[in-house]
This record gives structure tokens, sequence and C-alpha cells, in this order.
């Protein structure tokens, strides 16, 4: 076993479909994912959810949950994951699954294969009703799941804030999840619908795989070359290309104030910014680091000086959107600390822009940030989002050469990028109350 | 002495050494970017009440992680975390019932970031300002657990289940608990506890045994010295009632729909450190066979709508003098009594068919495959390593166990397991007044 992990490779397996491979025996589970590129469509947005989770709810060979269950448990248990994601201008439908290498398996299960069958089924297969649309009652079941799921999102009030946040915040743009109306256009869904989105995407949509893990590069392309033909068997493929890029946030030209009444004790309180800096931008590089100072860290600037040095929240933290290029900085407070968290938030914000930081705060998180890619070799689910994201913009760029540019960073180039943060939306979602105040501790303690 | 231990299938390797001043070190090398390093301290949320030269002492709830956040404290006003970052290393903590850790992930100086949490652990900086500040902080960790409802779930289940034991209670405390914490709380049971021998490193990744040793031998002496001038704690278990304090207990919460609990307390949990081993794997195996998404419960209910895929299902234990078990069977339903009523009758049914053969084989498979997964993260292995070494058995043990156990004993192990008689159903649902108030 060499340990090492190889350059990525991207083969192309048939028109329209191709697998990128990284190959690497230094880990015991591989990582394979299948997934359909459509472009990205707010009105079919969830439709296309939908498809996804009646896709995974029962095929001609495994028709229910469980049958597929306890399938996959005989494979090994392996974790079988659906896609459905938005990166840039995409969205990505498909499975993904993580597989036990050969030589841990107790018998001689051709794994890869079976998972691969699976897979075809699955996507090509699925239950149909006589007249061949979509199963009426998987339909209807994952309507109900999925709209339960919508209003669960409630049960947890940080990622509901953020939810929310996210809706206005985006409310122009395509990505946006429009929570107000999502239970009526799903409900508004019907098996028609549904089985003419999947057979579009089957016949239009380009294919894009994934493969970390040891099996020979050459000995996957035949195999999955093998599981396309005979999933052509079903479907008469005519690939619409698109081009994959980026999609950079249109800027308003003033900061939006909202603020609503939730149910839960403790409140939130979340800053969005633009900056136009996207992963595919030149100076992605230094706007990571810019948001590994602000945020990501051991020692950001929100920790030490919103978190500690005022115990205003415990938890303040901070995502960037490389395919967008927004920073969004969201704390948990209680509702008297909202104007003092707001200002102890921007202030870093303009320390970083004004390059009042110390080079120790700086060159500590640019070894924060250069040990954070390098641990990704340690983890295939790591690997996987930083070579899949690049696969699939056109990007080639290896985690060596990121953390080559990485370390080639200068203080300037940090600033000339906090300068590009732009406060676009304040939201603070009120609560009831949050943790009381209790007053001095008790006397006799000096 | 260096013991080593080498699982031939799992091509992983475990090292052991016990330093003179009575801290066990355990290492998995590994040839990892990342090298993570865990120091364990056996003192957790469950003790607050221990004995010090012959004199009771008892805290507020609360206590042990209000320690781990102040440990980070030092002198000049800096935190520990600034030391770690200038080493390009990641730190955190955590606090469980009946442990601390603090770790760090990192991929360079890993000798000097040992070093760096060996010594910072030791070195504890305890003033009143200092621990008025940090209540802020944990005041509001306190309110994002109040606003989780499926903490709150727990919570209530496990004050069904138990009387007196402290995992009825939250490991941060309260907010009024943690009001009547001072900096001489703290100070007492750093002394009491925070001592060599009563702690661990777990470490894993790249680097040795004998690396380890160079990087933390001089602090772990000083240490050592140190702690001769200040007597150890000893715990005091609370005994608990073995009988459920309730058996349905029912609240109204910010909830979007009912959730629900379906814990079983069982109340005899072996003490030998391999017995308990042998019968959690037992337990596991059958919690999968009952209840794994794959079988006929999870699969009637799911089909039939009356359980959303949010649903979970495990076995716990704590070990103690008594430690306590149960299994929680969770999740979301429009009306948990379907649910209940279901889990019921299930279990009198296959009471009454008896378990399958070939569930047991393939969820042996399940068990096994999901093992050897844990094997890839070196923060995961430490994990696993932390748990093992804890509970007193080699982290490899699990292979050999799933591997001996026989089809019949977890027959066996059903028969006695599962009484109704011991089960809680606690559900959480939603306000219904309210429910047409929109959120603004």
């Amino acid at each position: 076993m060499s340990n090492e992990i190889s350059k990525a490779q991207t083969y192309e397996i048939l028109p329209g479909v191709s697998l990128t491979v990284l190959p690497s025996d230094r880990f015991k589970v591989g990582l394979f994912s299948f997934a359909f590129t459509l472009p990205l469509s707010p009105e079919d947005s969830y439709t296309r959810s939908l498809l996804l989770s009646v896709l995974r709810r029962g095929c001609e060979n495994y028709p229910t949950l469980s049958h597929i269950s306890r399938r996959l448990d005989e494979l090994y248990a392996t974790p079988y994951h659906v896609i459905d994601t938005v990166k840039g201008n995409c969205q990505y439908l498909g499975f993904k699954a993580e597989l036990l290498e050969n030589r841990y398996l107790l018998d001689d299960t051709d794994l890869c294969g079976e998972i691969l069958s699976l897979m075809r089924q699955m996507l090509f297969c699925p239950l149909t009703e006589p007249d061949g649309l979509l199963c009426e009652r998987y339909v209807e079941a994952e309507k109900k799941n999925a709209i339960d799921h919508i209003r669960s999102l409630q049960n947890h009030p940080s990622s509901y804030a953020m939810a929310r946040f996210s809706d206005i915040f985006y409310e122009n743009e395509p990505i946006r999840a429009r929570l107000d109306d999502a239970e009526e256009r799903i409900c508004a869904i019907t098996a028609e619908q549904l089985t003419a989105t999947w057979r579009d995407m089957l016949r239009h949509a380009p294919i894009r795989c994934f493969y970390i893990g040891g099996m020979p590069p050459s000995d996957l392309v035949e195999r999955v070359r093998s599981m396309m033909q005979k999933a052509l068997a079903y479907v008469e493929r005519e690939v619409r290309p698109i081009e994959q890029h980026c999609c950079v946030s249109h800027p308003w030209n003033a900061v939006r104030r909202v603020e609503e009444t939730g149910r839960e004790g403790q409140s939130h309180l979340i800053l969005g910014f633009r900056s136009g800096v996207t992963v595919e931008s030149e100076d992605y590089y230094a706007m990571t680091l810019c948001h590994e100072i602000l945020g990501l860290s051991p020692i950001s600037r929100l920790f030490v000086h919103v978190r500690e040095a005022h115990s205003l929240c415990y938890s303040c933290s901070s995502v960037y959107r490389v395919e967008r290029g927004d920073v969004m900085i969201t704390c948990g407070i209680s509702a008297n600390n909202r104007e003092l968290a707001e200002r102890a938030i921007l202030d870093q914000i303009a320390v970083l822009q004004k390059g009042e930081f110390s080079d120790a705060e700086w060159l500590a998180a640019k070894k924060s940030l250069i040990g954070g890619f390098r641990q990704m070799t340690d983890s295939t689910r790591s690997l996987f989002r930083y070579y899949e994201l690049r696969a699939l913009l056109g990007i080639e760029q290896t985690l060596e050469q990121s953390i080559e540019r990485f370390e080639a960073l200068t203080r300037e180039d940090v600033i000339a990028a906090a300068r590009k943060l732009r406060l676009e939306l304040i939201y603070f979602r009120r609560g009831t109350g949050g943790a009381e105040e209790m007053g001095e501790e008790d006397a006799g303690d000096d | 002495m260096i013991e080593r231990i080498k699982n031939e299938r799992l091509n992983e390797c475990c090292e052991t050494y016990r330093h003179p001043s009575g801290l066990a070190i355990l290492l998995i090398p590994k040839k990892s970017a990342m090298t993570h390093a865990s120091l364990i301290v056996q003192f957790g949320s469950r003790d607050t009440l221990f004995e010090v030269n012959g004199e009771r002492v008892k805290c507020p709830d609360g206590v042990a992680h209000f320690l781990e956040h102040k440990l980070f404290a030092r002198p000049d006003g800096t935190d520990a975390n600034d030391l770690f970052s200038a080493l390009g290393a990641d730190a955190n903590a955590w606090t469980d019932y009946d442990k601390t850790a603090y770790l760090f992930n990192t991929t360079e100086d890993a000798e000097k970031a040992l070093r760096t949490l060996v010594k910072f652990v030791s070195e504890p900086y305890f003033t009143r300002e200092n621990v008025a500040r940090e209540r802020g902080i944990i005041r509001e960790e306190i309110a994002m657990g109040e606003d989780d409802p499926w903490q709150r779930l727990f919570e209530q289940t496990m004050k069904a289940m138990y009387a007196r034991h402290a995992v009825r209670r939250k490991i941060c405390g309260t907010a009024a608990s943690i009001q009547r914490i001072t900096h001489r709380t703290l100070q007492c049971c750093y002394d009491a506890f925070y001592r060599p021998s009563n702690m661990y490193l777990v470490v894993c990744g790249n680097i040795t045994m004998e690396e380890i040793l160079a990087s933390v031998d001089e602090p772990l002496n000083d240490w050592s010295q140190r702690t001769q001038k200040t007597p150890a704690g000893t715990r005091i278990y609370e005994v608990d009632r073995p009988r459920l304090v309730h058996r349905r207990v029912s609240q109204i919460g910010a909830v979007a729909r009912p959730i629900f609990q379906i814990g079983w307390k069982n109340t005899d949990l072996p003490t030998d450190p391999q017995e308990r081993l042998r019968h959690e794997t037992e337990m596991d195996l059958l919690s999968e066979m009952l209840f794994c998404r794959a079988g006929r419960f999870y699969h009637e209910l799911f089909e039939s709508g009356k359980l959303s895929p949010s649903y979970s299902y495990g076995y716990s234990t704590l070990s103690g003098q008594p430690g306590i078990a149960h299994h929680v069977v969770a999740g979301e339903a429009d009306d948990p009594e379907q649910v209940w009523e279901a889990y019921r009758d299930y279990l009198k049914e296959v009471r009454r068919t008896g378990l399958d053969r070939e569930d047991f084989e393939r969820l042996r498979r399940v068990l096994y495959a999901s093992f050897v997964s844990e094997f890839d993260f070196p923060d995961g292995i430490a994990d696993l390593l932390c748990e093992a070494h804890g509970d007193g058995h080699g982290i490899f043990d699990t292979l050999d166990v799933l591997q001996s156990v026989t089809f019949e004993d977890i027959c066996a192990l059903f028969e006695r397991s599962f009484d109704l008689s011991m089960t809680v159903f606690s559900t959480i649902v939603p306000d219904i007044t309210n429910n047409d108030k929109e959120d603004q």
C-alpha cells in the first residue's frame, strides 16, 4: 500500500458522461458519486428534490425502502446518500456511496459492481405504475415528508434563522428556496410532472461521476461504461451540454435590516456580505485567508473579540460560500445584546479592512488554513468536496497547488480582499428571552 | 515498557505505555497528515459529589463543563488557543457525564503541541473576574440547548428513567447552578481530579511513542510532583432507584410536529469490562435486528406514513457503581401514540415468533463494516480509543467479540431485555393554541 494520493484524472466514458478519479489506496473506505447536472431553475427546484426522494424509495428489483436498506446492509452497510446540491449555476441530482475497500471484505463480494448496479436501477428503473408514471404512492408519501421536513426546520432555531435569512438575502436569485410558498408548490406537484422531469433528466442532463479509492482507474472506467450501457437500454440520450460556472450574487445598493420574531428563547443575529470573489476568482485565496482570520481560525476575530471579549454568545461563526462570493456571520445571543453584538461584528470587518490586525494573528490564521487543507488528504469526504467542485467548474488546481497559493499570500492581499466585503443584510430573529441574567454571584467569594 | 498490539485484519497497531506519573498513553500510529491528541480527565458532569480528606464536597451542576471552559485562561489574559495557533494546531475541548477531554489536531509540530497540551491543562488559572466573564458565554450555550427540542426531549426521558443519576441533569448546568460556581469551586474540583494518575492521553497520527514521551515526560513529572501536595478526590456515586420515575411524560413545546422517545431502562449491566463489552456488542446487534430501517418495525410504520425519515435508535451505557444503561427509539410522528402501540405489539409479536438468524448474520456484517470504517479518520480513531480505554478494554476487542457472538446469545439476551414495565414513553407535542399565529 503506497499511502499516496495520485493526481485526479477525468475520463470521458460516453458522450455526456464523465468520470473523475482520484486514485488512492490509503483509505479503508472509498467514495463513488453519480450525479446529473441540471441548469438551476427556481420553478423546478422542489420538483427535482422530490424526484430524488421518490427514486430513493424503490426500484424494480428492490421495490421498497426496506428492500433497499436490506440490500445495503448486505453490501457491508454501505452508506448511501442523496445528492441534491446547488453549485454555481447548476443543480446536481444523484447518489453517493461510501464503499469498504476489497481488502477489508469478509468474502468475495463485488461491492463496487453491486453498488453501481443498485445506483443504475434506482436512477433508471424506479418503481412505476402500469402507465409508466412514477409510483403514485411514493410521490404522495414523499410530498408529505418534504412538507413535514420544511415545517420541522423550526425545530432547529439556528438552522431556521439561516433559512429565513437566505430567503431574504437571495430574494432575487434563482437559488432562493422560497420557504413562504414551499408547501403550496410541493402540494401542486403531480406524478406526471415528476415523471416528465425524471425522463427529461435521463435524456438530456450531463452526468458527472467521481471516485476516490483503491480501484484501478481503468477497471472503474470499464465498470461505469458497462453500467451506462445497461442504463441506455432504457433511455435514448440527447445531451444538452451546460457550461458550469459560479454565480456571483447581484449586489443591493443599500444595507437592508429585517427583524422577525420566533418562538425560541435565544435570538439570532445574521449579517450577510457580498464580495464578488468566488473560487474562480484570482483573489479567492486572499478572501479565504481573510475569512479564516475573521471567523474560522481558533483565534479568529469573532471568537476572541465577539464571544470571549464581550461574553455575548457561545456560538459565533461564519461561512464563506465560495461559489457565490458571499460571507455570512451568525450568532446566538440574548435580545438585549443585539446592538452590542452587531457593533462588535462590524468592528472586526473594519479591523480587517483597515489592516489593524497583528502579524501574529494573520500568520496563525495562515497556518490554520494551510493545516486545514493538508488535513483534507486524511478524509475521502474532504477530498471529494475539494476536487468535485473544481472538476465541475473546470478548475485544475491540486491541493498542493492551492497550499502554495496560500503560502504566497501577503498581508496586503488580505486587506484588499477584506475591502471587497459589502454589508447587504442584517437579519435579526428575536427570541422570547433566552437564558436569564442572574445578577452578581453569591457573596463570600473574593 | 511499551505494549504493542497489532490487528492484522485492520492493519492497525495500538501501543500503550504507563508513564511513571500514572498517566496512560495510547497511540495508534498512522501515516496521516493530521495528528490528533486528546488528554482525558476522568471527571465529568456527574461528579458533583465527592470526598476529599474525609470531607464531603457538593458542587453545583455544570462545574466540570465550566472548568473545561476556564482551563484555557492564562495569567497574562490570553487564551491557550493562542499557544496552539502559533504552532498551527487547532485546539478544542468537550465534557461528558464521566470525562472531560482537551484535544488538538495539527499537521505540524505535533510534539510541541503535545507538550503545550499537557502544560496548559496542568497550569490552571481561575480568578473571580475570568469566572464571571465565562458565565455569559455558558449562559448562551445553555440557551442554545434549551431551544433544541431534541435535547429537551432527551432530558425529559432521562428524568423519567432516573430519579437521581446525573444523566437527568444538563452537562452545562443551568443558568441558576452556574451562578453558584466560583473560582474556588473550580480550584477544588481541579485539585481533586486533575492529576495524571486520573487521566489518559490518546494520540493518533504520524508520531512515535518515543517522540510523545520526549515531549510530555518533563511536564508530566512536574505535574505529578505538584499533585502530591493536594489530596485526590474520591467520587461518591449516587445510587439510583431501579424502577422508573414515570412511565409516560409529555410536554408542550415549540415543535412543528410531535417528537417522541421510547426508552427502555436496563438495570442488569455487567461490571467486568470484558463482560460489559460483550453485553454492549450483543445489545447493539439486538438493537439493529429489532429496529434497523430494513426491519419490520420501521418498514411498516414508515410505509404507512406513521413515522417520518427522522428516526433513530441506539443503546447507551455509562460505567459507574453501578453503571446505567438504556435503549432509546426516537423519531417524529403525527401521532406518537400509534408508534408506541406499534412498539408494544411488535415486541410481543417478536417474542412469539422469535428472531431471524439471517438478520443476525446480515447485521453482524453491518457492525463489522461500521467499526472498520471508523479507522480512516485520526480523530475518529482517537474517539474509539478514548471510549475503549475508559471502558477498560482494548480498542480491537470489539472485532473479536463480534466474531464470537452467536445467534443463540442474542436470543437469550432478548429474553431478558425490552421489558415494557421498564419502558418510558416520552413526547413533546406542538402548542396547538399558538399554531395559527405566524412567525413575523
